[in-house]
């Protein structure tokens, strides 16, 4: 299921605070998906959003900061920490390792949602890049192993007779290539074509 | 005479006449004439012309100049002789020739008698005799050296005529029997009588038939004693094929005959060693045939040789045994390398033993292997018995691996221990690790348990008293192991030790197991006495924040669950039934919340508090006891100053535990972060003033801030709620004593305690 509607994952081991911050964040108009368990949490199926995950910092199975620290390779979405104990070494480290906020409990309202709104935002655009690199990804993966060679000069501003007198073919051929790269990676302009390059990471071909 | 002599000659040689001269000198021999006295008076041109004398010269006597010197003296007599007997003679005489060389001539004279028969001269003639006599001398001389050699040879020799009669013995055939030739005719009786009948007959064939024979047999020496001889009698046959000789030639081999008799006797004590050797022998061709075997191998197998010859068809050798056995013949038969292996053999009941064949080469001068003698050995109970131990030895292997246990010896003389394969397996000994030295043992113990490992050892070794030990090991792949070892001196007579045996048990799980259990017992006891700090004091830190927690969760579900409320009855339309639920959930945490402050408080407030008689030094040292295993204990320095002679006060006895307890544990806490400085801890008590008693805790902790310690929920600890001093002071306000804190001059704290003693209390 891919949508746009965000979605936040509430862990926390107290039934109370699931079912109040369940109830919260529904009536503020986002999805919420609730666990017992840092292991339910990563076993279960999760919904293909942009997420936020308000998690508890001291869970029966795993401490919260360990859990985040398993996270980072994963893909997962921006946390929003809650915890009772707000004591100052645990925060510093969630928030040096990428936490949102850092919230004790009690909090208000407008502290959290602002959390996760912002929470959100970052998964949003986190999400956009990766299916943005996967979509040029796909079409870099439709070259020939002889356009991806090519590739590089274009985008380096190399004419057709130079980078054929480089890689030894005709300057025709070279032409051919450059139409068909143009073509199988969508560029409308060279300046384009140099863009989605750069994001694909190919560095243009240094002239020496 | 000589002269008259001479005169004579001339006048007879005169007297022949010229013819007969002629023929005379013509005759091709030696001639010559004398008168009646014997002087020459003629002698033939051949004599002179032999002897090169002139004439004159030789006439007379003058002649014999010519004669041998040797030879004079016998010519003389010769003559002599012949002038008196008048008749005719010979003898042999050297002349000596013209060319100075003698030669034998034979000398003959005749007597010349008128017809009156007056005998009137001698005629005579020399006839050259020199190759004869010389070849009679030359074979004179071959005889004699026959005989020479025939009595020098070292045997009897004796020739027989074709009929069978002795006619020649050599010297020492004569010496040997001492007999003379004629006494030797009659040969039997120096025949031994056991052999003389077979001699004769032998003897009497060979005259008969002419065949040569070889016999031996005993004859008698001078002395008595018979000898052995060998005896070999040909025959010799003339030109007509006839016997002219026999020939016997008896040789003495009555020493080389005691020698076969003794090796045959030795032979015979030889058969009788290896019949009787209790084992099994056989002699084997370097073929691989077996040539002979003694009597035990062919009781052994029930067979006989020729049986036994063809053992690779049979079952002698145990068919699964016999390819590799007849394998291994060929082997030692084409390198010549010793045989030797084990095989069962088939024993004439049937059943199959174990044998050990072992084979020894015996070689000619060049090498070559000219038999092989083999002692085939009954190893069958032995190799049981070892099977049987091999098999005991594999069970307690299996044994010590299943137990992981195993047996040890250390030897006091050389310094050395023995241990068996599964000590050495728990001790994962490295390759180039020697297991023998004793240190090896020590190097493996965890440092923290080889002073005591060893020590203890050296006391047992010392006290001659059994050993044992558990300590930790530390293996070279970094794993801790847990041994239990036990051992006892072995004593010589003397009462010495000779040496320690013993048995060590890898003990490593259940080790384990038991660290796991202490640690879980540790849990509970550390359970145990939370729970008795929070019934009894209610005060730690822990339990603060525990309620802070308990109120706080359901607060936090509160203040969520209002917000959650109010959105639903602001949004449009409301949602009432969600607003609704929301706010159950609110009376609902919200009395979760007053519960745990109801919890709380019922704590704090004891129901009675039970004032007894009690010494207050006491109460102290009933606390440090408490805490004597509580970890932050163990690394601070505790100094307990206690004044004996304080009076005894009224008070709640677990009231003020939990007061002096809650400030020492206080003060370890507030040393937990000091590692700059030894930590201390000094709980003093004493008399104060106005009949008062002191309690004084010190620590050079972190210190604090006095005015504000006693407030509730102030604290310096990270997990603490600082409800501890408030309470404290609870406590003593209960004693209607007086709690105070002060900064020390250097590091930390000094808690007072005082309290005061009421008078009708006896010590």
């Amino acid at each position: 299921m891919i949508s746009d509607r965000p979605v936040v994952f509430v862990v926390d081991d107290d039934a109370r605070i699931r079912d109040a911050l369940s109830s919260l964040l529904t009536s503020a108009g986002l999805d919420v998906l609730v666990f017992a368990s840092a292991t339910d949490f990563l076993s279960a199926d999760k919904p293909d959003a942009p997420a936020c995950l308000v998690l508890d910092l001291q869970l029966p199975d795993i401490n919260g900061l360990d859990l985040q620290e398993a996270l980072v390779e994963r893909e997962a979405p921006p946390i929003v920490f809650i915890t009772g104990h707000g004591d100052v070494p645990s925060s510093v480290k969630a928030m040096k390792s990428g936490a949102v906020e850092f919230l004790s409990k009690p909090f208000g309202e407008d502290e959290l949602l602002r959390a996760i709104d912002a929470a959100v935002a970052l998964d949003r655009a986190a999400r956009l890049k990766r299916s943005e690199y996967a979509e040029l990804s796909s079409r870099y993966a439709r070259l020939t192993p002889r356009e991806r060679e090519v590739l590089p000069f274009v985008v380096a501003g190399f004419a057709n007779k130079q980078t054929a007198a480089e890689l030894g073919t005709s300057e025709i051929t070279v032409g051919v290539h450059r139409g068909q790269i143009m073509r199988k990676m969508n560029a409308r302009s060279l300046a384009e074509l140099v863009r989605l390059a750069d994001k694909l990471g190919i560095r243009p071909h240094e002239n020496h | 005479m000589s002269e008259n002599g001479v005169v004579t000659t001339a006048h007879s040689a005169h007297l022949l006449d010229d013819r007969l001269r002629v023929v005379l000198d013509s005759v091709p021999a030696l001639m010559w004439l004398a008168n009646s006295d014997g002087a020459a008076v003629y002698l033939n041109r051949q004599w002179l012309n032999y002897t090169g004398l002139p004439e004159d010269q030789a006439l007379g006597w003058g002649w014999t100049v010519r004669v041998h010197q040797e030879d004079v003296a016998r010519l003389t007599e010769f003559w002599r002789t012949l002038l008196a007997s008048g008749s005719p003679g010979q003898i042999e005489t050297r002349l000596q020739g013209v060319d100075g060389q003698y030669r034998w001539f034979l000398f003959s004279a005749a007597p010349l008698r008128d017809a009156s028969g007056t005998l009137s001269g001698w005629c005579g003639t020399n006839v050259d005799i020199d190759e004869s006599v010389r070849a009679r001398e030359g074979l004179r001389n071959a005889e004699h050296h026959l005989r020479l050699i025939l009595d020098t040879i070292p045997g009897l020799v004796s020739t027989a005529t074709p009929d069978g009669e002795i006619e020649f013995a050599n010297r020492r055939m004569l010496d040997y029997f001492a007999l003379t030739l004629q006494g030797l005719k009659e040969w039997r009786p120096v025949i031994h009588p056991d052999d003389v009948s077979m001699v004769v007959a032998m003897w009497r064939r060979s005259l008969a038939t002419g065949e040569p024979f070889v016999m031996k047999y005993r004859i008698r020496r001078a002395d008595g004693a018979y000898r052995w001889f060998h005896s070999h009698v040909v025959a010799a046959h003339g030109p007509d094929g006839a016997i002219n000789r026999w020939y016997n030639l008896l040789t003495d081999i009555d020493d080389r005959k005691l020698a076969e008799e003794k090796l045959r006797a030795s032979e015979r004590e030889l058969r009788t060693i290896v019949d009787s050797i209790p084992g099994l022998v056989a002699i084997v061709a370097p073929s691989g045939e077996i040539e002979m075997v003694n009597r035990g191998v062919l009781e052994y197998f029930g067979r006989t040789l020729e049986d036994l010859q063809q053992w690779r068809m049979s079952d002698s050798v145990h068919p699964e045994d016999l390819p590799s056995v007849v394998e291994r013949w060929q082997h030692a038969i084409d390198t010549g390398g010793p045989p030797e292996w084990e095989e069962r053999l088939r024993r004439a009941d049937g059943v199959y033993r174990w044998f050990q064949l072992r084979g020894y080469p015996w070689r000619e001068a060049d090498g070559a292997i000219k038999r092989w003698y083999c002692l085939i050995t009954d190893i069958h109970d032995r190799k049981m018995a070892e099977e049987a131990l091999r098999r005991s030895e594999n069970f307690l292997l299996e044994v010590q691996r299943l137990s992981h246990s195993g047996g040890w010896r250390y030897d006091l003389a050389t310094d050395t221990v023995e241990s068996s394969v599964e000590v050495q397996r728990a001790h994962a000994v490295q390759p180039g690790e020697d297991p023998s030295r004793p240190a090896f043992w020590f190097d493996r113990i965890h440092p923290a348990d080889r002073a005591r490992v060893e020590t203890e050892f050296a006391r047992c070794l010392h006290e001659k008293t059994p050993y044992q030990a558990g300590f930790r090991n530390v293996l070279p792949d970094g794993r801790t192991t847990y041994q239990y070892t036990t051992g006892r001196p072995i004593l010589n007579q003397a009462g010495d030790v000779v040496e320690f045996m013993g048995a060590s048990m890898d003990m490593t799980d259940h080790w384990l197991a038991t660290i796991e259990l202490e640690r879980a017992s540790q849990a509970v006891r550390d359970l145990q006495m939370k729970m008795s700090r929070a019934a009894q004091i209610a005060s730690v830190g822990e339990l603060a924040a525990s309620i802070a927690h308990e109120v706080n969760q359901p607060l936090t579900a509160v203040v969520a669950n209002g917000y959650a409320c109010l959105r639903w009855l602001s949004a449009s339309p409301p949602n009432i039934p969600k607003a609704v639920e929301a706010a159950e959930r609110i009376v609902k945490d919200g009395k979760d919340a007053g519960e745990v402050v109801r919890r709380v408080r019922s704590l704090f407030k004891r129901t009675v508090v039970e004032k007894g008689v009690l010494d207050i030094n006491e109460v102290i040292r009933e606390v440090m006891r408490l805490l004597d295993s509580y970890p932050a204990r163990q690394l601070v320095t505790v100094e307990i100053e206690l004044d004996a002679t304080l009076p005894h006060i009224r008070g709640d006895r677990v009231q003020l535990q939990q007061l002096v307890l809650n400030l020492v544990l206080n003060a370890l806490e507030a040393l937990e972060s000091v590692n700059d400085r030894a930590r201390r801890l000094l709980v003093h008590s004493a008399r104060g003033d106005n009949n008062a008693i002191v309690i004084a805790i010190t620590d050079n902790g972190v210190g604090l801030d006095c005015d504000a310690a006693f407030e509730p929920f102030v604290t310096t600890k990270p997990e603490g709620m600082g409800l501890g001093l408030a309470i404290c002071r609870s406590i003593v306000d209960g004693h209607s004593g007086r709690l105070s804190a002060e900064r020390n001059a250097g590091f930390g704290t000094t808690f007072t305690v005082m309290l005061p003693v009421e008078s009708d209390v006896s010590p």
